[in-house]
Protein backbone atom coordinates (compact mmCIF):
# COMPACT_ATOMS: atom_id res chain seq x y z
CA UNK A 1 0.00 0.00 0.00
CA UNK A 2 2.44 2.59 -1.17
CA UNK A 3 -0.30 5.20 -1.24
CA UNK A 4 0.44 5.81 2.45
CA UNK A 5 3.17 8.24 1.47
CA UNK A 6 3.03 10.94 -1.12
CA UNK A 7 6.18 11.54 -3.12
CA UNK A 8 9.00 12.75 -0.87
CA UNK A 9 6.95 12.28 2.29
CA UNK A 10 8.71 9.12 3.46
CA UNK A 11 11.97 11.00 3.58
CA UNK A 12 10.48 13.61 5.90
CA UNK A 13 8.81 10.97 8.00
CA UNK A 14 12.11 9.13 8.54
CA UNK A 15 13.71 12.36 9.69
CA UNK A 16 10.91 12.90 12.20
CA UNK A 17 11.36 9.38 13.59
CA UNK A 18 15.05 10.07 14.24
CA UNK A 19 14.19 13.22 16.15
CA UNK A 20 13.81 11.35 19.44
CA UNK A 21 17.16 9.66 19.19
CA UNK A 22 19.34 7.31 17.13
CA UNK A 23 17.66 4.21 15.66
CA UNK A 24 18.78 1.35 13.53
CA UNK A 25 17.03 0.59 10.25
CA UNK A 26 14.95 -2.30 11.51
CA UNK A 27 13.72 -0.24 14.45
CA UNK A 28 12.58 2.45 12.06
CA UNK A 29 10.62 -0.12 10.06
CA UNK A 30 8.99 -1.45 13.23
CA UNK A 31 8.11 2.06 14.37
CA UNK A 32 6.41 2.80 11.12
CA UNK A 33 4.56 -0.49 11.19
CA UNK A 34 3.26 0.28 14.69
CA UNK A 35 2.35 3.76 13.68
CA UNK A 36 0.20 2.46 10.83
CA UNK A 37 -1.39 -0.36 12.82
CA UNK A 38 0.08 -2.93 10.53
CA UNK A 39 -1.58 -1.39 7.51
CA UNK A 40 1.71 -0.30 6.10
CA UNK A 41 4.96 -2.18 6.48
CA UNK A 42 7.74 -0.42 4.65
CA UNK A 43 10.23 -2.86 3.22
CA UNK A 44 13.94 -2.71 3.90
CA UNK A 45 14.35 -2.02 0.20
CA UNK A 46 12.28 1.12 0.62
CA UNK A 47 13.79 2.41 3.84
CA UNK A 48 17.53 1.78 3.48
CA UNK A 49 18.02 3.57 0.16
CA UNK A 50 16.15 6.57 1.62
CA UNK A 51 18.47 6.57 4.64
CA UNK A 52 21.52 6.34 2.37
CA UNK A 53 20.20 9.24 0.32
CA UNK A 54 19.64 11.30 3.47
CA UNK A 55 23.16 10.47 4.53
CA UNK A 56 24.52 11.54 1.15
CA UNK A 57 23.04 15.01 1.58
CA UNK A 58 24.35 15.20 5.13
CA UNK A 59 21.02 15.14 6.99
CA UNK A 60 21.72 11.87 8.82
CA UNK A 61 24.86 9.99 9.81
CA UNK A 62 25.38 6.44 10.99
CA UNK A 63 27.72 4.52 13.19
CA UNK A 64 28.02 0.77 13.46
CA UNK A 65 27.11 -0.62 16.87
CA UNK A 66 27.12 -4.40 17.41
CA UNK A 67 27.29 -4.90 13.65
CA UNK A 68 24.18 -2.78 13.02
CA UNK A 69 24.05 0.62 11.44
CA UNK A 70 22.51 3.08 13.84
CA UNK A 71 21.28 6.31 12.27
CA UNK A 72 21.03 9.70 13.90
CA UNK A 73 20.15 13.20 12.78
CA UNK A 74 23.05 15.55 12.00
CA UNK A 75 22.83 19.24 12.88
CA UNK A 76 21.78 19.88 9.30
CA UNK A 77 19.12 17.17 9.71
CA UNK A 78 17.84 18.78 12.87
CA UNK A 79 17.70 22.09 11.02
CA UNK A 80 15.78 20.48 8.20
CA UNK A 81 13.25 18.98 10.63
CA UNK A 82 12.81 22.35 12.38
CA UNK A 83 12.41 24.16 9.08
CA UNK A 84 9.90 21.70 7.68
CA UNK A 85 8.02 21.04 10.92
CA UNK A 86 4.66 21.99 9.40
CA UNK A 87 5.15 19.68 6.41
CA UNK A 88 6.24 16.81 8.64
CA UNK A 89 3.20 17.24 10.88
CA UNK A 90 0.99 17.05 7.80
CA UNK A 91 2.73 13.91 6.61
CA UNK A 92 2.25 12.25 9.97
CA UNK A 93 -1.38 13.35 10.18
CA UNK A 94 -2.09 12.11 6.68
CA UNK A 95 -0.21 8.86 7.08
CA UNK A 96 -1.73 7.79 10.36
CA UNK A 97 -5.13 6.68 9.26
CA UNK A 98 -7.49 4.34 10.91
CA UNK A 99 -8.07 0.98 9.30
CA UNK A 100 -11.58 2.19 8.51
CA UNK A 101 -10.28 5.23 6.70
CA UNK A 102 -7.87 3.16 4.65
CA UNK A 103 -10.67 0.74 3.84
CA UNK A 104 -12.90 3.59 2.74
CA UNK A 105 -10.12 4.90 0.57
CA UNK A 106 -9.71 1.53 -1.11
CA UNK A 107 -13.46 1.27 -1.55
CA UNK A 108 -13.66 4.72 -3.11
CA UNK A 109 -10.81 3.86 -5.41
CA UNK A 110 -12.42 0.61 -6.57
CA UNK A 111 -15.79 2.29 -6.96
CA UNK A 112 -14.45 5.11 -9.04
CA UNK A 113 -12.56 2.62 -11.23
CA UNK A 114 -15.74 0.60 -11.59
CA UNK A 115 -17.71 3.72 -12.52
CA UNK A 116 -15.13 4.62 -15.15
CA UNK A 117 -15.16 1.07 -16.48
CA UNK A 118 -18.96 0.98 -16.70
CA UNK A 119 -18.92 4.25 -18.61
CA UNK A 120 -16.16 3.10 -20.94
CA UNK A 121 -17.76 -0.26 -21.63
CA UNK A 122 -21.17 1.28 -22.19
CA UNK A 123 -19.67 3.65 -24.74
CA UNK A 124 -17.81 0.79 -26.41
CA UNK A 125 -20.96 -1.34 -26.52
CA UNK A 126 -22.87 1.57 -28.05
CA UNK A 127 -20.11 1.93 -30.65
CA UNK A 128 -20.23 -1.76 -31.53
CA UNK A 129 -24.02 -1.66 -31.88
CA UNK A 130 -23.93 1.57 -33.86
CA UNK A 131 -21.34 0.06 -36.20
CA UNK A 132 -23.43 -3.06 -36.66
CA UNK A 133 -26.56 -1.03 -37.26
CA UNK A 134 -24.72 1.11 -39.79
CA UNK A 135 -23.47 -1.95 -41.67
CA UNK A 136 -26.95 -3.43 -41.44
CA UNK A 137 -28.55 -0.22 -42.62
CA UNK A 138 -26.13 0.08 -45.51
CA UNK A 139 -26.81 -3.38 -46.80
CA UNK A 140 -30.49 -2.81 -46.23
CA UNK A 141 -30.27 0.46 -48.06
CA UNK A 142 -28.40 -0.97 -51.04
CA UNK A 143 -30.98 -3.77 -51.30
CA UNK A 144 -33.74 -1.20 -51.09
CA UNK A 145 -32.06 0.98 -53.72
CA UNK A 146 -31.72 -1.98 -56.07
CA UNK A 147 -35.35 -2.87 -55.56
CA UNK A 148 -36.38 0.72 -56.19
CA UNK A 149 -34.23 0.88 -59.32
CA UNK A 150 -35.80 -2.29 -60.65
CA UNK A 151 -39.27 -1.04 -59.83
CA UNK A 152 -38.59 2.31 -61.50
CA UNK A 153 -37.31 0.57 -64.59
CA UNK A 154 -40.27 -1.75 -64.71
CA UNK A 155 -42.65 1.19 -64.25
CA UNK A 156 -40.91 3.10 -66.98
CA UNK A 157 -41.10 0.15 -69.30
CA UNK A 158 -44.73 -0.38 -68.48
CA UNK A 159 -45.38 3.34 -68.95
CA UNK A 160 -43.73 3.17 -72.34
CA UNK A 161 -45.81 0.15 -73.22
CA UNK A 162 -48.99 1.84 -72.03
CA UNK A 163 -48.09 4.95 -73.89
CA UNK A 164 -47.57 2.92 -77.02
CA UNK A 165 -50.84 1.18 -76.38
CA UNK A 166 -52.63 4.46 -75.78
CA UNK A 167 -51.25 5.94 -78.95
CA UNK A 168 -52.25 2.88 -80.84
CA UNK A 169 -55.69 2.92 -79.23
CA UNK A 170 -56.20 6.59 -80.03
CA UNK A 171 -55.14 5.91 -83.49
CA UNK A 172 -57.47 2.97 -83.76
CA UNK A 173 -60.34 4.79 -82.02
CA UNK A 174 -59.81 7.84 -84.11
CA UNK A 175 -59.94 5.78 -87.21
CA UNK A 176 -62.79 3.59 -86.07
CA UNK A 177 -64.73 6.39 -84.36
CA UNK A 178 -64.82 9.15 -86.82
CA UNK A 179 -62.83 8.04 -89.76
CA UNK A 180 -64.75 10.36 -92.05
CA UNK A 181 -63.59 13.45 -90.17
CA UNK A 182 -60.00 12.41 -89.58
CA UNK A 183 -59.37 10.49 -92.69
CA UNK A 184 -62.07 11.50 -95.17
CA UNK A 185 -60.19 9.91 -97.96
CA UNK A 186 -60.36 6.37 -96.53
CA UNK A 187 -64.00 6.30 -95.50
CA UNK A 188 -65.01 4.35 -98.52
CA UNK A 189 -63.14 1.27 -97.28
CA UNK A 190 -64.69 1.69 -93.82
CA UNK A 191 -65.55 -1.93 -93.15
CA UNK A 192 -62.09 -3.13 -94.08
CA UNK A 193 -60.58 -0.49 -91.81
CA UNK A 194 -62.84 -1.41 -88.96
CA UNK A 195 -61.81 -5.04 -89.24
CA UNK A 196 -58.18 -4.11 -89.66
CA UNK A 197 -58.06 -1.74 -86.71
CA UNK A 198 -60.06 -3.98 -84.46
CA UNK A 199 -57.54 -6.72 -85.01
CA UNK A 200 -54.71 -4.22 -84.67
CA UNK A 201 -56.17 -3.02 -81.39
CA UNK A 202 -56.42 -6.57 -80.08
CA UNK A 203 -52.83 -7.18 -81.08
CA UNK A 204 -51.72 -4.00 -79.42
CA UNK A 205 -53.62 -4.70 -76.23
CA UNK A 206 -52.20 -8.20 -76.09
CA UNK A 207 -48.79 -6.75 -76.77
CA UNK A 208 -49.19 -4.18 -74.00
CA UNK A 209 -50.46 -6.63 -71.45
CA UNK A 210 -47.72 -9.13 -72.30
CA UNK A 211 -45.02 -6.51 -71.97
CA UNK A 212 -46.43 -5.15 -68.71
CA UNK A 213 -46.85 -8.65 -67.29
CA UNK A 214 -43.34 -9.61 -68.32
CA UNK A 215 -41.94 -6.44 -66.84
CA UNK A 216 -43.77 -7.14 -63.60
CA UNK A 217 -42.94 -10.80 -63.37
CA UNK A 218 -39.29 -10.89 -64.24
CA UNK A 219 -36.51 -9.42 -62.24
CA UNK A 220 -35.30 -7.18 -64.94
CA UNK A 221 -32.09 -5.30 -64.39
CA UNK A 222 -31.41 -1.76 -65.48
CA UNK A 223 -29.74 -2.76 -68.77
CA UNK A 224 -32.55 -5.10 -69.75
CA UNK A 225 -35.14 -2.47 -68.90
CA UNK A 226 -33.33 0.08 -71.04
CA UNK A 227 -33.25 -2.41 -73.92
CA UNK A 228 -36.95 -3.09 -73.53
CA UNK A 229 -37.69 0.59 -73.37
CA UNK A 230 -35.61 1.27 -76.48
CA UNK A 231 -37.27 -1.62 -78.28
CA UNK A 232 -40.71 -0.26 -77.42
CA UNK A 233 -39.85 3.20 -78.60
CA UNK A 234 -38.41 1.73 -81.75
CA UNK A 235 -41.46 -0.47 -82.24
CA UNK A 236 -43.73 2.53 -81.73
CA UNK A 237 -41.74 4.47 -84.24
CA UNK A 238 -41.89 1.60 -86.70
CA UNK A 239 -45.64 1.26 -86.28
CA UNK A 240 -46.25 4.98 -86.56
CA UNK A 241 -44.00 5.20 -89.55
CA UNK A 242 -45.79 2.26 -91.10
CA UNK A 243 -49.16 3.84 -90.43
CA UNK A 244 -47.96 7.21 -91.64
CA UNK A 245 -46.88 5.61 -94.84
CA UNK A 246 -50.53 5.29 -95.54
CA UNK A 247 -51.69 5.46 -99.13
CA UNK A 248 -53.31 8.76 -98.11
CA UNK A 249 -49.78 10.22 -98.01
CA UNK A 250 -49.42 9.43 -101.63
CA UNK A 251 -52.60 11.32 -102.27
CA UNK A 252 -51.48 14.48 -100.49
CA UNK B 1 -10.39 -19.29 23.78
CA UNK B 2 -10.46 -15.55 24.24
CA UNK B 3 -13.68 -13.64 24.08
CA UNK B 4 -14.65 -10.02 24.17
CA UNK B 5 -17.86 -8.04 23.92
CA UNK B 6 -17.96 -4.32 23.55
CA UNK B 7 -19.53 -1.23 22.06
CA UNK B 8 -16.22 0.20 21.09
CA UNK B 9 -13.38 -2.19 20.54
CA UNK B 10 -9.74 -2.13 19.70
CA UNK B 11 -8.20 -5.56 20.07
CA UNK B 12 -5.04 -7.30 18.99
CA UNK B 13 -4.54 -11.01 18.45
CA UNK B 14 -1.46 -13.06 17.79
CA UNK B 15 -1.67 -16.08 15.57
CA UNK B 16 -4.81 -16.23 13.51
CA UNK B 17 -5.52 -18.57 10.61
CA UNK B 18 -8.97 -17.41 9.65
CA UNK B 19 -11.18 -14.38 10.15
CA UNK B 20 -14.94 -14.54 10.07
CA UNK B 21 -17.12 -11.46 10.37
CA UNK B 22 -20.89 -11.73 10.67
CA UNK B 23 -22.85 -8.50 10.86
CA UNK B 24 -26.23 -6.98 10.10
CA UNK B 25 -25.83 -3.35 9.09
CA UNK B 26 -23.05 -0.82 8.89
CA UNK B 27 -19.63 -1.30 7.39
CA UNK B 28 -17.06 -4.07 7.49
CA UNK B 29 -13.55 -3.91 6.20
CA UNK B 30 -11.01 -6.68 6.29
CA UNK B 31 -7.66 -5.61 4.95
CA UNK B 32 -4.25 -7.22 4.85
CA UNK B 33 -1.38 -5.77 6.80
CA UNK B 34 1.72 -6.76 8.71
CA UNK B 35 1.91 -7.23 12.44
CA UNK B 36 -0.70 -8.68 14.75
CA UNK B 37 -4.35 -9.05 13.86
CA UNK B 38 -6.18 -5.94 14.90
CA UNK B 39 -9.91 -5.58 15.29
CA UNK B 40 -11.39 -2.13 15.72
CA UNK B 41 -15.07 -1.32 15.79
CA UNK B 42 -17.83 0.94 16.93
CA UNK B 43 -21.40 -0.13 17.57
CA UNK B 44 -23.79 2.46 16.25
CA UNK B 45 -26.97 0.62 17.08
CA UNK B 46 -27.75 -2.62 18.87
CA UNK B 47 -26.01 -5.09 21.15
CA UNK B 48 -22.26 -5.18 21.73
CA UNK B 49 -20.05 -6.83 19.11
CA UNK B 50 -18.85 -10.30 20.05
CA UNK B 51 -15.28 -11.25 19.28
CA UNK B 52 -13.86 -14.70 19.90
CA UNK B 53 -10.69 -16.56 19.01
CA UNK B 54 -10.87 -20.31 18.96
CA UNK B 55 -7.97 -22.43 17.70
CA UNK B 56 -6.81 -19.71 15.35
CA UNK B 57 -10.29 -18.89 14.12
CA UNK B 58 -11.17 -15.30 14.84
CA UNK B 59 -14.87 -14.57 14.80
CA UNK B 60 -16.40 -11.12 15.00
CA UNK B 61 -20.17 -11.02 15.14
CA UNK B 62 -22.80 -8.43 15.63
CA UNK B 63 -26.35 -9.65 15.58
CA UNK B 64 -29.87 -8.65 16.38
CA UNK B 65 -30.92 -9.82 19.83
CA UNK B 66 -32.34 -13.30 19.53
CA UNK B 67 -34.85 -13.08 22.34
CA UNK B 68 -38.11 -11.29 21.87
CA UNK B 69 -37.69 -9.65 25.26
CA UNK B 70 -34.35 -8.16 24.19
CA UNK B 71 -35.79 -7.07 20.90
CA UNK B 72 -38.58 -5.29 22.76
CA UNK B 73 -35.95 -3.45 24.74
CA UNK B 74 -34.98 -1.75 21.52
CA UNK B 75 -32.28 -3.89 19.89
CA UNK B 76 -34.22 -4.60 16.74
CA UNK B 77 -31.39 -3.57 14.52
CA UNK B 78 -27.66 -3.88 14.65
CA UNK B 79 -25.37 -1.39 13.01
CA UNK B 80 -21.63 -1.37 13.49
CA UNK B 81 -18.48 -0.28 11.75
CA UNK B 82 -15.90 -3.01 12.03
CA UNK B 83 -12.37 -3.07 10.68
CA UNK B 84 -10.05 -6.04 10.79
CA UNK B 85 -6.43 -5.92 9.74
CA UNK B 86 -4.88 -9.35 9.37
CA UNK B 87 -1.87 -10.97 7.71
CA UNK B 88 -2.35 -11.49 3.97
CA UNK B 89 -2.38 -15.30 4.22
CA UNK B 90 -5.43 -15.74 6.47
CA UNK B 91 -8.70 -16.96 5.03
CA UNK B 92 -11.48 -14.39 5.24
CA UNK B 93 -15.21 -14.93 5.44
CA UNK B 94 -17.76 -12.15 5.74
CA UNK B 95 -21.53 -12.32 5.97
CA UNK B 96 -23.73 -9.26 6.17
CA UNK B 97 -27.37 -8.34 5.83
CA UNK B 98 -27.12 -4.74 4.75
CA UNK B 99 -23.59 -3.82 5.78
CA UNK B 100 -21.17 -2.74 3.06
CA UNK B 101 -18.18 -5.06 2.87
CA UNK B 102 -14.65 -4.33 1.78
CA UNK B 103 -11.94 -6.97 1.56
CA UNK B 104 -8.48 -6.20 0.25
CA UNK B 105 -5.07 -7.73 -0.03
CA UNK B 106 -5.42 -11.42 0.80
CA UNK B 107 -3.71 -14.25 -1.00
CA UNK B 108 -6.38 -16.80 -0.05
CA UNK B 109 -9.73 -16.39 -1.80
CA UNK B 110 -12.22 -14.72 0.54
CA UNK B 111 -15.89 -15.66 0.76
CA UNK B 112 -18.53 -12.93 1.05
CA UNK B 113 -22.28 -13.14 1.32
CA UNK B 114 -24.65 -10.23 1.65
CA UNK B 115 -28.30 -9.43 1.15
CA UNK B 116 -28.31 -5.74 0.30
CA UNK B 117 -24.86 -4.53 1.23
CA UNK B 118 -22.26 -3.66 -1.35
CA UNK B 119 -19.28 -5.95 -1.79
CA UNK B 120 -15.99 -4.36 -2.78
CA UNK B 121 -12.95 -6.54 -3.19
CA UNK B 122 -9.47 -5.59 -4.29
CA UNK B 123 -6.21 -7.47 -4.81
CA UNK B 124 -7.18 -10.93 -3.64
CA UNK B 125 -6.29 -14.46 -4.75
CA UNK B 126 -9.78 -15.39 -5.97
CA UNK B 127 -13.27 -14.71 -4.69
CA UNK B 128 -16.54 -16.40 -3.81
CA UNK B 129 -19.37 -13.92 -3.41
CA UNK B 130 -23.12 -14.00 -3.24
CA UNK B 131 -25.53 -11.10 -3.09
CA UNK B 132 -29.23 -10.44 -3.42
CA UNK B 133 -29.45 -6.77 -4.28
CA UNK B 134 -26.09 -5.36 -3.33
CA UNK B 135 -23.53 -4.68 -6.06
CA UNK B 136 -20.35 -6.73 -6.29
CA UNK B 137 -17.30 -4.80 -7.44
CA UNK B 138 -14.05 -6.68 -7.66
CA UNK B 139 -10.74 -5.31 -8.75
CA UNK B 140 -7.51 -7.15 -9.46
CA UNK B 141 -8.64 -10.68 -8.66
CA UNK B 142 -6.02 -13.35 -9.28
CA UNK B 143 -7.47 -16.82 -9.18
CA UNK B 144 -10.89 -18.44 -9.34
CA UNK B 145 -13.97 -16.29 -9.29
CA UNK B 146 -17.48 -17.41 -8.39
CA UNK B 147 -20.26 -14.85 -7.99
CA UNK B 148 -23.98 -15.37 -7.52
CA UNK B 149 -26.26 -12.35 -7.67
CA UNK B 150 -29.98 -11.78 -7.91
CA UNK B 151 -30.50 -8.15 -8.80
CA UNK B 152 -27.14 -6.81 -7.78
CA UNK B 153 -24.83 -5.77 -10.62
CA UNK B 154 -21.48 -7.54 -10.83
CA UNK B 155 -18.39 -5.71 -12.05
CA UNK B 156 -15.04 -7.43 -12.42
CA UNK B 157 -12.24 -5.06 -13.19
CA UNK B 158 -8.69 -6.08 -14.02
CA UNK B 159 -6.94 -9.11 -12.67
CA UNK B 160 -6.23 -12.55 -14.03
CA UNK B 161 -9.05 -15.02 -13.68
CA UNK B 162 -8.41 -18.75 -13.67
CA UNK B 163 -11.93 -20.12 -13.81
CA UNK B 164 -14.88 -17.77 -13.69
CA UNK B 165 -18.53 -18.46 -12.97
CA UNK B 166 -20.85 -15.49 -12.58
CA UNK B 167 -24.58 -15.97 -12.31
CA UNK B 168 -27.14 -13.20 -12.01
CA UNK B 169 -30.87 -12.89 -12.49
CA UNK B 170 -31.62 -9.26 -13.29
CA UNK B 171 -28.23 -7.95 -12.32
CA UNK B 172 -25.94 -6.96 -15.14
CA UNK B 173 -22.45 -8.39 -15.50
CA UNK B 174 -19.49 -6.32 -16.58
CA UNK B 175 -16.16 -8.03 -16.94
CA UNK B 176 -12.88 -6.50 -17.97
CA UNK B 177 -10.09 -8.88 -17.06
CA UNK B 178 -7.75 -11.47 -18.44
CA UNK B 179 -9.70 -14.69 -18.60
CA UNK B 180 -7.28 -17.58 -18.58
CA UNK B 181 -9.55 -20.52 -17.84
CA UNK B 182 -13.12 -21.56 -18.52
CA UNK B 183 -15.55 -18.72 -18.05
CA UNK B 184 -19.31 -18.94 -17.73
CA UNK B 185 -21.50 -15.89 -17.39
CA UNK B 186 -25.21 -16.43 -16.97
CA UNK B 187 -28.10 -14.01 -16.50
CA UNK B 188 -31.84 -13.99 -16.95
CA UNK B 189 -32.61 -10.41 -17.85
CA UNK B 190 -29.37 -8.73 -16.92
CA UNK B 191 -27.08 -7.62 -19.71
CA UNK B 192 -23.57 -8.99 -20.06
CA UNK B 193 -20.71 -6.83 -21.30
CA UNK B 194 -17.20 -8.15 -21.67
CA UNK B 195 -14.17 -6.14 -22.51
CA UNK B 196 -11.23 -8.22 -23.66
CA UNK B 197 -7.76 -7.10 -24.69
CA UNK B 198 -7.04 -6.85 -28.43
CA UNK B 199 -4.87 -9.97 -28.26
CA UNK B 200 -7.42 -12.04 -26.31
CA UNK B 201 -7.88 -15.72 -27.15
CA UNK B 202 -11.07 -17.63 -26.37
CA UNK B 203 -13.59 -20.09 -27.69
CA UNK B 204 -16.51 -17.72 -27.52
CA UNK B 205 -20.02 -19.07 -27.31
CA UNK B 206 -22.99 -16.84 -26.50
CA UNK B 207 -26.64 -17.77 -26.57
CA UNK B 208 -29.80 -15.86 -25.73
CA UNK B 209 -33.52 -16.27 -26.15
CA UNK B 210 -34.43 -12.67 -26.90
CA UNK B 211 -31.39 -10.54 -26.11
CA UNK B 212 -29.03 -8.92 -28.59
CA UNK B 213 -25.70 -10.51 -29.36
CA UNK B 214 -22.79 -8.34 -30.42
CA UNK B 215 -19.11 -9.10 -30.66
CA UNK B 216 -16.46 -6.60 -31.73
CA UNK B 217 -13.91 -9.34 -32.35
CA UNK B 218 -13.76 -11.21 -35.62
CA UNK B 219 -14.96 -14.76 -34.98
CA UNK B 220 -13.37 -17.65 -36.83
CA UNK B 221 -15.50 -20.71 -37.65
CA UNK B 222 -18.40 -18.65 -36.49
CA UNK B 223 -22.01 -19.52 -35.96
CA UNK B 224 -24.20 -16.46 -36.04
CA UNK B 225 -27.94 -16.62 -35.69
CA UNK B 226 -30.43 -14.49 -33.84
CA UNK B 227 -30.04 -16.65 -30.77
CA UNK B 228 -26.47 -17.81 -30.95
CA UNK B 229 -23.12 -16.24 -31.63
CA UNK B 230 -20.06 -18.41 -31.40
CA UNK B 231 -16.58 -18.74 -32.82
CA UNK B 232 -12.97 -18.55 -31.85
CA UNK B 233 -11.35 -15.27 -30.90
CA UNK B 234 -7.66 -14.89 -31.68
CA UNK B 235 -7.24 -18.53 -32.64
CA UNK B 236 -9.18 -19.89 -29.68
CA UNK B 237 -8.35 -20.50 -26.05
CA UNK B 238 -10.34 -21.39 -22.97
CA UNK B 239 -14.10 -21.60 -23.18
CA UNK B 240 -16.00 -18.36 -22.78
CA UNK B 241 -19.69 -19.10 -22.43
CA UNK B 242 -22.40 -16.51 -22.05
CA UNK B 243 -26.03 -17.42 -21.53
CA UNK B 244 -28.98 -15.06 -21.10
CA UNK B 245 -32.71 -15.22 -21.48
CA UNK B 246 -33.50 -11.64 -22.38
CA UNK B 247 -30.27 -9.90 -21.44
CA UNK B 248 -28.13 -8.32 -24.15
CA UNK B 249 -24.61 -9.63 -24.67
CA UNK B 250 -21.76 -7.51 -25.98
CA UNK B 251 -18.05 -8.18 -26.30
CA UNK B 252 -15.96 -5.12 -26.88
CA UNK B 253 -12.25 -4.68 -27.44
CA UNK B 254 -9.85 -3.11 -25.05
CA UNK B 255 -7.61 -0.99 -27.21
CA UNK B 256 -4.06 -0.23 -26.19
CA UNK B 257 -5.18 3.36 -25.61
CA UNK B 258 -7.54 2.18 -22.88
CA UNK B 259 -4.78 0.55 -20.89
Amino acid sequence: MSRVFAHGALRLYLLSLLEDGPRHGYELIRMMEDRFMGLYTPSAGTVYPRLTALEDVGLVAHEVIDGKKVYRLTDAGRGEVAERRKEIDDVVANAVKSAGEVAREIRDEVRSSVRDLRQEIKEAVKDVRREERRVGRESERSARDAARDARDIAREASRDAQEAARMARDLVRGRTGDESRLYPEVVTDGDDFRVLFRSLRRDLEAFVSDVVAAARQHNIDADRARQVSAALIEARQVVITALSADPTDDRR
Amino acid sequence: MAGFNGDELDLEFGVVASVEVVVVGGEVSVTAGGGPVRVTGIVIEGDPVKVSLDHGSLRVSHSVAKHLLDQMRGSMTATAHISVVAPPDVTVKVRSVSADVLIAGFTEPPAVATVSGSVTVSEVGGLTASTVSGPVEAQAIRGDLAVNAVSGPVTILGGRLETTAVKAASGEILLDAEVLGDTTLTTVSGSVALRLPDDAVAMFDAATVSGRLDCAFPLADSVSTKRKLAGSIGGGGARLRVRTVSGDVAVVRKRMADL
